[in-house]
């Protein structure tokens, strides 16, 4: 009860505006549509090369990771020029609020998703892929997909 | 006297409150038990690929050091969810208490600007 007078006390001195907060940055629909696409992209290149590819058949695909890897550069970017959210000045959670882009974890995410997919390309052309490889590229892709798409969808509160 | 009936409250504050942690914690729930069984797949693909040949040790050491991230980012990630949970609730709690402290002044005609 006395918890309850001390807040009401606490909202009772602000406003609306005032007490809300923001411990996560703002959704972004662009993000999100930016992210499925690139998924889309990477999934249909993992089931073309399911059983692996020779180098020789690099620059048939060449423009495809090209695709994927501008595409998630772009989610990156949209990512990173969102205000970082205002609340890390709440003392007890300040720390674990992310106060630059790179605090954020589906930032993070994306960095990650552009490093597996500019390194499968770089052993395509170098001495192609073999059907462990590639589905070692796809395992690391999907985790990383799915840590981004579930932590930017949740933005949407 | 104002009118502020502190059980309505508290009844308002748990309801904004279970709503909210249901919905989360069950979604939660779900990310991370599908996220868990993935990390264990990648582990024993890179195992057997290394065993086999079919991976290089370079090959090895790059899905191992990101199988390394993986569960970094996906803790990350797991914390960042649970951040936007405390916001929904603690917004939600304010918006119950503004709420009502118009409804307890209102009969006496007190509005306050910006609650």
């Amino acid at each position: 009860m006395r918890a309850i007078r001390a807040l009401f006390l606490l909202v009772f001195l602000c406003t609306q505006a005032a007490c809300a907060v923001q411990l996560a940055p703002a959704y972004d629909k662009q993000i999100v549509d930016t992210l499925v696409s690139a998924s889309e992209l990477a999934e249909t290149q993992f089931a073309t090369l399911k059983a692996g590819a020779d180098k020789s058949t690099f620059p048939e695909h060449a423009a495809d990771y090209s695709k994927i890897i501008g595409k998630l550069s772009t989610a990156e970017t949209l990512a990173r020029i969102r205000p970082a959210p205002t609340g890390s000045h709440i003392v007890p959670l300040g720390s674990a609020v992310p106060r630059t882009a790179d605090e954020v974890p589906s930032v993070v995410a994306i960095q990650k998703l552009e490093d597996d997919v500019s390194r499968m390309r770089t052993s395509h052309q170098a001495s192609g892929l073999n059907e462990t490889e590639v589905a070692s590229y796809k395992g690391q892709f999907e985790f990383f997909m799915t840590n981004a798409l579930t932590y930017e969808k949740a933005l949407e509160r | 006297m104002i009118d502020f009936n502190i059980d309505e409250v508290v009844s308002d504050l748990k309801t904004a409150v279970t709503d909210i942690l249901g919905k989360d914690v069950a979604s939660w729930r779900g990310f991370a038990e599908s996220q868990v069984v993935a990390l264990a797949k990648q582990a024993k693909l890179i195992a057997v690929g290394r065993a086999s040949g079919e991976l290089t040790d370079d090959d090895a050491q790059f899905f191992l050091d990101g199988l390394q991230s993986m569960a970094q980012n996906f803790a990350e990630t797991l914390r960042g969810l649970v951040l936007i949970t405390i916001e929904k609730i603690w917004n939600a709690a304010v918006d119950v208490l503004h709420a009502a402290i118009r409804k307890a002044l209102a009969p006496a005609g007190i509005v306050i600007p910006g609650l």
